[in-house]
């Protein structure tokens, strides 16, 4: 019984986000149905985690419940007919070649492994106590997190703060399985990896008309040690891998949309964007991020107006969480102070020791092996490719990085080596997939002529 | 001869990569096992590891169920050790919904912070890690590592 509210639960996922995907799919094209479900897993979470917490508001139990499965039925319902009027095919694909196939095999080898294995661990410290004790505890009162857990100071280490893309889809799941089951929860963190790494194998195979390359780069994305055998990594049931996933998704869709001009790409890259500053505080940053390198790209391609329009959504999203946070008050943040110029110049001589310490975690190849390495020639790669897309991948990888090692700056902990120690490899993480992105495009050596793309 | 420079460097990255990855990669991929298949899969494996108690949270929160829930729970973790401080996150967790407090404690603030609690409206104080001062009665202990005082035990006289 258990079993079947769980599948329940992700197909009501699955059918809000296939709803979505269909309608953002222009008129008479042919939808890659790995695409469908890999896209449409990543903006079911969104749409239903978002659902449950603006319904939360109004709504507990089972109302809530209904008019969450009522929207994502309609959503799928929509969604087939938009498909059945647009005449939009769906197709696979086959691979091309004995190369191909062989890389392809191994490639859902690779993913079915993963995500067996991602079953034989227990959620990791953050996995259990930022994000599954939100679910947990909303699913015991009946789908909405209580107001008093915002402003609780003895329940501040779960970070009451935290976004609730995570928490709200393992509540979501909990409330058709009848049960806070911490077990069965532990299957939608592969299914963030799996979605994301053959979204990267879609997007390589597109921007450079070399199927095989994108196939590599995402066979090779698991031995990066800290990405399959780390804290942090798919096993333990962190956001940093979906954050990370996310991110690369967006740009992804970015890419595609200059690349080849196309209006899906756009909105797909918009939509995903939605979800990043939802899934972690410091997706914020990487939102920023491509936000500004799509309203750059947007200005240089004189598109500058669907550019804003797709940002948009995202920065609603991010202030209604703020002023939500502020009407419940919730306990502050404590491991970064106010950032301000004159804590800036006392703090900068903290700058030296940061990048000390950033080099060490980069060269550490128990957990990266030499990862960085092939970044960094992939970097080379792109940057004497001289072409808008590459640069932007490029800025991805370093913007985030530099940032990130910025923010250390403003650390609150009492020793803020301590603090760089203990979570930069996880705000490393979150460009990994983003990385693959770039070994694949240097590998491939060469650009998909416009109009074609080696998956459609 | 482009094309083969560019084939060589990346075959020779990617076979290096694999092969400093594998030793860790590999072992990881292959330790523990799937299951149990239980709702308290996490909790209860920690608590194992940590308490050597099994089915630690069910037996956790049936304890917790003898305490007055208008009161709070106050719970003393030793501050820099991870054991301790992990292990006053998990009964903070398996607590609600009730209302926790969680003090971080000294060797030189423990009898302060003691001091404090007795004072204050708290229905239980759990020592995660921590020895409870000799005076303490009616302590129940929950496996090896978490001590379980009802507030009327705190009172030395």
């Amino acid at each position: 019984m258990m079993l079947l509210g769980l599948l329940a639960g992700y197909f009501t996922l699955f059918s809000a986000g296939i709803g979505c995907v269909l309608v953002l799919v222009k008129p008479s094209t042919r939808l890659n149905v790995v695409e469908l479900a890999c896209l449409s897993w990543l903006l079911g979470v969104g749409i239903v985690s978002l659902l449950l917490w603006l319904g939360g508001i109004v709504f507990s139990g089972l109302a809530l419940q209904s008019l969450v499965t009522l929207t994502c039925l309609v959503l799928g319902f929509i969604g087939w007919m938009v498909k059945k009027r647009r005449a939009i095919h769906f197709s696979l694909p086959r691979p091309d070649g004995s190369l191909e196939w062989i890389l392809a095999s191994l490639l859902v080898i690779e993913l079915v492994a993963i995500f067996f294995v991602s079953l034989k661990h227990t959620l990791g410290w953050d996995g259990l106590l930022n994000w599954e004790i939100k679910a947990r505890y909303a699913f015991f009162n009946s789908g909405v997190l209580p107001r008093s857990y915002y402003s609780s100071y003895g329940r501040a280490f779960s970070h009451p703060e935290y976004p609730l893309a995570i928490p709200f889809t393992e509540l979501w799941l909990y409330l058709w399985m009848g049960a806070a089951h911490q077990f069965w929860i532990k299957t939608i963190f592969p299914a963030f990896y799996i979605s994301g790494a053959l979204l990267v194998t879609l997007f390589i195979s597109r921007l450079t008309g070399k199927r095989w390359a994108g196939l590599t780069a995402s066979l090779l994305m698991p031995f990066v040690p800290f990405v399959t055998a780390s804290p942090g990594g798919v096993i333990v049931g962190y956001a940093d891998i979906f954050l990370s996933m996310a991110y690369v998704v967006a740009l992804g869709y970015l890419l595609c949309s200059f690349e080849f001009d196309s209006p899906f790409a756009l909105l797909a890259y918009g939509s995903v964007l939605t979800l990043i500053p939802w899934i972690k505080s410091e997706g914020m940053i990487l939102w920023s991020v491509l936000a500004v390198i799509g309203l750059v790209a947007g200005f240089v391609r004189h598109r500058l107006r669907p550019y804003s329009i797709a940002i948009l959504p995202g920065l609603v999203l991010i202030v209604s969480w703020r002023l939500y946070l502020r009407a419940l008050h919730v306990v502050p943040a404590s491991d970064f102070v106010r950032p301000s110029l004159q804590l800036l110049s006392s703090n900068l001589v903290r700058v030296p020791s940061i990048g000390r310490i950033a080099l060490a975690e980069l060269t550490d190849f128990g957990l990266w092996s030499i990862f960085w390495l092939l970044t960094i020639v992939a970097i080379v790669y792109l940057v004497t490719s001289r072409t808008l897309s590459r640069l932007v991948v490029t800025l991805s990888i370093l913007s985030p990085v530099v940032l990130y090692l910025l923010a250390y700056v403003f650390s609150a902990w009492p020793s803020y080596t301590a603090h760089i120690t203990s979570s930069l490899p996880r705000l490393l993480l979150q460009v990994v997939p983003v990385g693959w992105l770039a070994i694949g495009l240097a590998l491939a050596c060469s650009k998909a002529e416009p109009g074609k793309s080696a998956f459609d | 001869m482009r094309v083969y420079l560019h084939a060589g460097l990346w075959c020779v990255l990617f076979a290096t990569f694999i092969a400093l990855s594998i030793p860790t990669v590999g072992p990881a991929l292959l330790e523990n096992r799937i299951g149990p298949i239980n709702p308290n899969h996490s909790t209860d494996s920690y608590l194992s590891g940590l308490t050597h108690v099994a089915n630690g949270s069910d037996l956790f929160v049936r304890m917790l169920e003898t305490l007055p829930s208008d009161k709070s729970i106050a719970i003393l973790v030793d501050a820099g050790n991870s054991p301790s401080e992990f292990l006053g996150m998990l009964v903070a967790y398996l607590s609600w919904p009730r209302d926790v407090q969680i003090v971080k404690v000294r060797s030189s603030t423990y009898a302060g912070e003691l001091e404090a609690l007795k004072r204050a409206s708290v229905g239980a104080i759990v020592f995660c890690d921590l020895e409870p001062p000799t005076w303490v009665r009616g302590a129940t202990h929950f496996g090896s590592r978490i001590t379980f005082v009802a507030a009327e035990f705190m009172d030395p006289n």
